[in-house]
C-alpha cells in the first residue's frame, strides 16, 4: 500500500492556557498543518479548533498518578484498555466522532488517523485504545490505520533497498538496573530476524557511547532495535547505554539523533520483559521527541507486555516489513492485528507507531540491484540530507515565529526548494519489477 | 591561576534500592579512584533546603556547617569519601587544585522521601567537611556541576569589547521587582569597566520583550547574556506540561513565559556563550510552602541543563542562581565575574570560586551566610574557558555591525549543515561530496565579504586537505591604509591531536621578511608566531599581502570535518605601536 493510498486525518491538540481547555485541530496533512501554524504566528492566533475535555490533569502532582492510573507498572486487562478507550472516545467533540463514522463505513481508501500533540500529558494519553463506542477498538478496524505523528514540514524520501536489510538489535543491561534475561529478551524480539535470508542482524550487547557509534557508523544498518529499561529526565525521555564501569549511562534523543547516519529508517524502542522496566514511558517519551531532532520513525512500548507478545508483535512486523516492501505502517498495522488475536490480553495496545517522516514508508524495497541503483542511491541520500536541513530550518522557523532572524527565514525558505527539487529527482526512479 | 586535577561525580537515583542515591567517581586523576561506586541514603533533607531558600536568619555558621556536612553525607560515603580524600591529598601534595564537577543525573519519577529532596535540588556547592571547610569557597577545590557530555566546545574568540546584553524582566504579574535596582545592581558591580572604550560593553535590552531580545541578539555580536528576572516551573504557553522556564514581558506589561527550547532557538547561531540567570533581587521570595515550591528552585536548573545539553547549541557555560540573591551579595558576585572574565588566564570555577569568596569575606555576609552557596555553574568548554579574548578594540558602524552579525549567522548555519553533512559514515557521506563542497563554497563566499566588511584584518586561511596529507595555510595582512608594518605576532591555536605543525616559510609578499614559530613542548596545542622586518620598511598600499605560509600535516584516518585555526592573540605594529587591525581564523576542512 503507498501512502497515497490512504486518507489521511492529522489531529493537533493545543491548549488555551488562558481559558484552560485543550482544542482540537483537525489537519488533511503535515502541509496543512504546518501553514495553519504559519497563519497562527501572523495572525491573533484565535484559531483554536474544537475544544474537548481530555481525561489529562494539569497539575504537576497529579500528571504522575495519572500515569499510575493508566497502569505503567502492570501489563493492561482488555476490559481497562476498553474503558480508557471508552473514555477517550467519550471525549471527543461530536463532530469528530462523526467524521470518523462516516470515515471507517466509506468504501474509499483507509483512513490514516495522526495524532499529534507537543504536550506530553497529551501524547501520554493511550490513544492506540480509543473505541469508536460500544468496545469496540478503533484501531483495529481494516478501515483505519491509528498512529502517532512528530509532523515535519517536508516528508523525508524513502531510501531503497535490496534486502537484506540490516538490522542492530542493542540490548543493554548495566549491573545497577533491574537486571534483564538478554537470552529470553533478544529470542523474543530477534526471533524473525535471526534466521532470515530478509535481514542482516547484528547484536551489539551491553554498549557503551563509543561502542554504539562506532557501530551505526562502521555498517550503518536501516533499523535500529533497542531492548531494555528507560527513564524520564526533564520530561523528555532517555534509554540507557553502559558507562565504562558497565553501569547505567543515561542517553538522550539528542544524543542518538547527533549519531545516527542517515540510513536509518526506523527505531525500535522495546520494553524489556523479564525486568519491570524502570519508566516504561520514557520509550514514549523518547519517540515523541521534539521534531528539530530530526530522528526517524519509531515503534515504542508504552505498557509492560508479556514475552508472548513481545514474541508476536516483532515476528509478525519483521515478516510483514518484507511482505510490503518496506511500509512501516502496513507492517506494524498487521503486527497489531497479529498481536491482538490474543482475546485474552490487551499487550497490542501497548504498541504504538509514532511517524516522524511525514510519509510513514521510510523504507522502499526492491528485488535486486539494478545498474542506475547507485546513482538512484546517491540521489536519495542527497534528498533525505536537504530535507533534514530543510526541516531543521522550518522548526526555527516554526518556534521563533515572527522573532526569526530574516536572514534564517530566506535561508528556509532556498534550502526548502533545494530539498523539494532534490526529492522530485530522487522520485522520478522507476520500479519496473515485481517484488 | 591554579593548575588542576579533577574529579567527577556522577549521582543518579539508585534503582535497586529506592530512595538511595547511587555515587559513582566517573573520572579522577588517581587511576584507583575511578569506577568507585556507592549506595548513599541521602541526609540532606527539605526543611535545611527551605532554610537555604528563605533569606532570614542569616549568616549562621553553625547551621551552614551542618547543611554542608549533611550534603558532603549524602554523596561522600564509604569508597566515595576516600577516593575524594585521597585526590584532595594527593592534590595538596602535588600543589595543585582538585576541581570537583559533579554530574547530576537526576530522573522525573525518582523516589523521595518524605522530607528528602530531588537530586538536582541538591545545594551541591555547600559540601563541608572539617578539615577541608567549605570546598566552593576555596579557588583549589572550585565545585561546579556538569552534565554527561563531556567538555567539547572551545574557547569562543572575541574581540575587546566583550558585549553583554542585560535582560531586566519585571513583568507586573510576578512579585514585585524593581528594574532601575537591578539594573543598578550591575552597573555598580562592573563600575569602572563600563566606560566608554573599555574592555566591557554593557546593553540593556529594553523593553525586554521577547521580539526586542531576538531584534537584539539578530543586529549586535552579544558575547554574554544576563538575565535578571523570574524564572518557574509551570505552564508555558499552549503547553499543559510542566517546564523550567523564564519571564519575558509582553507588550501590556505581563509575563511572557519562554521555555528552554525557545532560549535555545534564540541564542542558535549568535555569539552569546554565557548565560547568567539570576532571580530579582528586589523582588520578594516566594513563600517557602508555595504549591510549587519543589519545581521553583529547579527552574534556572533545568533552564542549564538544557541550554548547555543541547549538541547543536552553542552556549558552553551557564551561571545559575538556585536561590534568590541579596542585592549587596549581587554587587559582589557580579564585580567578581566580570572583572575576572577579562583574566585570560582564569577558567570559569576559579572566576565564580572567587566570587564565592568574596562575598563570604565580607562583612555584611561572612563564611556562614546562604549568600555564597547561591550561584550554581554549569560548564562543558575545554579548560573552563569561555572566552579567549583579543585586546584591540575595532569600532564599527552599525550597518556594518549588522551585517556582520548576519554573516557570522549564516556561517554558523553552513556549519552546521556542512557538520551534518560529514558526520555520516564513509558510505554514505561519499554519494553527498556535491552538497559537501556547496557548502564549503559558501563558507568561502561569507567568509570573503565578512573579510571586506572588517577593513584591516590580520587573517588565516586554511583549505581542504586529505587525511595523512600536509596542508599550507597562508597568514595574510589586509590593509586599509598605507603603511609600513614592522612585525607580525600571532599566538594560533590547533587541535594538536589532528594536526602537526610541521614548518614556516615567508609569504610571497614578503620576501624579506624573517618568520620564526616557536611551539613549547608543554603547550602542543598552540604555536606562537612572529613575522618580523613584514614590509622591509617600505609603505605598503592598501592590498593583501601573503606574509607568512604555516604547514601542517593531517594525522592519517582522520574522518572528514572542520578544524579550526584560531589566532588567539595577535599584535601588528609599526615603530613600536600597535596597528588598530582585527585578526580572522581559518579553518581545515578534512576531505575523504
Amino acid at each position: 500500500m503507498q501512502a497515497d493510498d490512504y486518507r489521511e486525518a492529522l489531529w493537533n491538540f493545543t491548549f488555551d492556557e488562558r481559558r484552560e481547555t485543550f482544542f482540537l485541530n483537525q489537519s488533511r496533512d503535515e502541509t496543512e498543518l504546518y501553514e495553519s501554524l504559519e497563519r497562527k504566528q501572523s495572525s491573533s492566533g484565535d484559531e483554536k479548533g474544537l475544544p474537548i475535555a481530555l481525561p489529562v490533569s494539569k497539575s504537576p502532582s497529579e500528571s504522575k498518578s495519572q500515569i499510575n492510573f493508566r497502569g505503567r507498572r502492570e501489563r493492561n486487562q482488555p476490559f481497562e484498555a476498553r474503558a480508557s478507550g471508552d473514555r477517550l472516545w467519550q471525549a471527543l467533540p461530536e463532530e469528530i466522532k462523526n467524521f470518523l463514522r462516516d470515515s471507517i463505513n466509506s468504501p474509499n481508501n483507509p483512513l490514516r488517523l495522526k495524532i499529534y500533540s507537543t504536550h506530553p500529558a497529551v501524547t501520554d494519553l493511550p490513544w492506540e485504545q480509543i473505541t469508536y463506542g460500544a468496545g469496540s477498538f478503533l484501531a483495529l478496524h481494516p478501515n483505519v490505520r491509528l498512529v502517532r505523528s512528530v509532523p515535519v514540514r517536508l516528508s523525508t524520501p524513502p531510501l531503497t533497498v535490496a534486502p537484506p536489510l540490516r538490522v542492530l538489535v542493542v540490548m543493554t543491561n548495566p549491573k545497577d538496573e533491574r537486571l534483564l534475561d538478554p537470552y529470553g529478551e533478544q529470542q523474543a524480539v530477534a526471533k524473525r530476524l535471526f534466521n532470515s535470508p530478509d535481514y542482516d542482524l547484528q547484536i551489539l550487547g551491553e554498549p557503551t557511547l563509543e561502542a554504539l557509534q562506532h557501530e551505526l557508523s562502521q555498517n550503518p544498518p536501516h533499523v535500529l532495535h533497542y531492548i531494555g529499561h528507560a527513564g524520564i529526565r526533564n520530561g523528555q525521555g532517555c534509554i540507557i547505554l553502559h558507562d565504562p564501569n558497565k553501569m547505567t549511562y543515561w542517553m538522550s534523543a539528542n544524543q542518538l539523533a547527533a549519531m545516527l547516519p542517515t540510513t536509518v529508517r526506523l527505531v525500535c524502542l522495546s520494553t524489556c520483559f523479564t525486568a519491570e522496566n524502570y519508566q516504561i514511558m520514557g520509550l514514549s517519551r523518547f519517540a515523541h521527541s521534539p521534531a528539530r531532532l530530526q530522528l526517524p520513525t519509531m515503534i515504542a512500548n508504552q505498557f509492560p507486555i508479556d514475552g508472548q507478545s513481545a514474541e508476536t508483535f516483532w515476528d509478525a512486523f519483521y515478516t510483514e516489513l518484507i511482505i510490503w516492501r518496506g511500509d512501516i505502517g502496513e507492517a506494524f498495522h498487521k503486527a497489531r492485528l497479529a498481536t491482538a488475536q490474543n482475546p485474552s490480553s490487551a499487550d497490542w495496545t501497548s504498541f504504538q507507531l509514532v511517524l516522524r517522516d511525514g510519509a510513514g514508508k521510510g523504507l522502499h524495497l526492491v528485488q535486486t540491484q539494478k545498474a542506475d541503483d547507485s546513482l538512484r542511491f546517491a540521489t536519495e541520500l542527497r534528498a533525505q540530507m536537504a530535507v533534514q536541513i530543510a526541516n531543521s530550518l522550518a522548526e526555527q522557523v516554526r518556534v521563533l515565529g515572527d522573532d526569526v532572524p530574516s536572514e534564517v527565514r530566506d535561508l528556509y525558505e532556498t534550502e526548502t526548494a533545494r530539498a523539494s527539487d532534490l526529492t522530485a529527482a530522487a522520485s522520478a526512479f522507476s520500479d519496473d519489477e515485481k517484488f | 591561576m591554579a593548575d588542576y586535577n579533577e574529579i567527577h561525580l556522577v549521582i543518579a537515583p539508585d534503582i535497586a534500592q529506592p530512595g538511595n542515591w547511587s555515587v559513582q567517581v566517573a573520572k579522577g586523576f588517581l587511576p584507583e579512584s575511578k569506577g568507585r561506586h556507592e549506595s548513599v541514603s541521602p541526609t540532606f533533607s527539605r526543611a535545611q533546603l527551605r532554610r537555604l531558600r528563605s533569606r532570614n536568619g542569616w549568616a549562621n555558621l553553625d547551621e551552614l556547617r551542618q547543611i554542608g556536612s549533611d550534603v558532603w553525607a549524602s554523596i561522600l560515603s564509604g569508597q566515595i569519601a576516600n577516593a575524594l580524600q585521597t585526590e584532595l591529598f594527593v592534590s595538596n601534595a602535588m600543589t595543585r587544585g582538585l576541581r570537583i564537577r559533579v554530574i547530576l543525573v537526576d530522573q522525573d519519577n525518582e523516589t523521595v522521601a518524605d522530607d528528602g529532596v530531588l537530586i538536582s535540588e541538591l545545594p551541591v556547592e555547600a559540601l563541608y567537611e572539617a578539615t577541608h571547610s567549605f570546598l566552593a569557597t576555596n579557588t583549589l577545590t572550585p565545585v561546579s556541576r556538569s552534565l554527561q557530555s563531556g567538555q567539547d566546545r572551545e574557547p569562543f574568540e572575541v574581540p575587546l569589547p566583550l558585549r553583554v546584553l542585560v535582560v531586566v524582566a519585571t513583568p507586573t504579574d510576578k512579585p514585585e521587582a524593581n528594574a532601575a535596582q537591578e539594573l543598578e545592581v550591575i552597573e555598580n558591580g562592573l563600575g569602572a569597566l563600563i566606560h566608554p572604550g573599555g574592555p566591557l560593553e554593557l546593553e540593556v535590552c529594553q523593553p525586554a520583550t521577547r521580539s526586542e531580545l531576538a531584534r537584539r541578539l539578530a543586529n549586535k555580536n552579544y558575547h554574554i547574556l544576563h538575565f535578571i528576572g523570574h524564572g518557574g516551573f509551570g505552564i508555558v504557553g499552549d503547553d499543559p506540561s510542566y517546564r523550567p522556564h523564564v519571564s519575558l514581558v509582553k507588550d501590556d506589561g505581563t509575563s511572557d513565559l519562554v521555555d528552554a527550547e525557545t532560549l535555545l532557538f534564540m541564542l542558535s547561531n549568535t555569539q552569546v556563550r554565557l548565560l547568567v540567570m539570576t532571580a530579582c533581587s528586589s523582588a520578594a521570595a516566594s513563600p517557602p510552602d508555595s504549591l510549587d515550591e519543589r519545581y521553583a528552585p529547579k527552574a534556572f536548573d533545568g533552564i542549564a541543563q538544557r541550554i548547555i545539553g543541547d549538541a547543536g547549541g552553542n552556549v558552553s557555560a551557564v551561571v545559575a542562581m538556585q536561590f534568590d540573591m541579596e542585592s549587596e551579595a549581587a554587587v559582589i558576585f557580579t564585580r567578581a565575574l566580570y572583572q575576572n572574565l577579562l583574566h585570560q588566564e582564569k577558567s570559569l570555577d576559579e572566576i565564580v570560586t572567587q566570587a564565592r569568596r568574596d562575598i563570604s569575606l565580607d562583612a555584611r555576609f561572612g563564611a556562614g551566610h546562604r549568600a555564597w552557596v547561591t550561584p550554581a555553574i554549569y560548564w562543558r568548554c575545554k579548560g573552563g574557558k569561555v572566552f579567549n579574548l583579543q585586546a584591540l578594540q575595532i569600532n564599527l558602524d552599525p550597518h556594518t555591525q549588522a551585517r556582520l552579525t548576519a554573516l557570522n549567522m549564516l556561517l554558523d548555519k553552513y556549519r552546521e549543515f556542512l557538520e551534518t553533512l560529514t558526520n555520516q559514515p564513509p558510505q554514505i557521506r561519499q554519494h553527498l561530496s556535491l552538497d559537501i563542497n556547496n557548502y564549503r563554497q559558501k563558507i568561502a563566499e561569507v567568509e570573503t565579504e565578512r573579510t571586506q566588511l572588517m577593513g584591516a584584518t590580520v587573517q588565516l586561511r586554511g583549505g581542504t586537505v586529505k587525511p595523512g596529507q600536509e596542508i599550507r595555510c597562508r597568514i595574510f595582512l589586509r590593509l586599509v591604509l598605507p603603511s609600513a608594518v614592522d612585525s607580525v605576532e600571532l599566538e594560533i591555536a590547533f587541535p594538536s591531536d589532528k594536526l602537526s605543525f610541521v614548518g614556516e616559510e615567508t609569504g610571497g609578499n614578503a620576501a624579506n621578511a624573517a618568520i620564526v614559530v616557536a611551539q613549547r613542548p608543554a603547550d602542543p596545542d598552540k604555536i606562537r608566531v612572529v613575522v618580523s622586518n613584514t614590509s622591509n620598511n617600505q609603505e605598503w598600499t592598501p592590498e593583501k599581502y601573503e606574509i607568512g605560509i604555516l604547514k601542517f600535516k593531517v594525522q592519517a584516518g582522520l574522518n572528514p570535518e572542520i578544524l579550526d585555526l584560531k589566532i588567539t592573540s595577535f599584535r601588528v605594529t609599526r615603530a613600536g605601536n600597535a596597528l588598530p587591525i582585527q585578526a580572522l581564523s581559518g579553518v581545515v576542512f578534512i576531505d575523504d
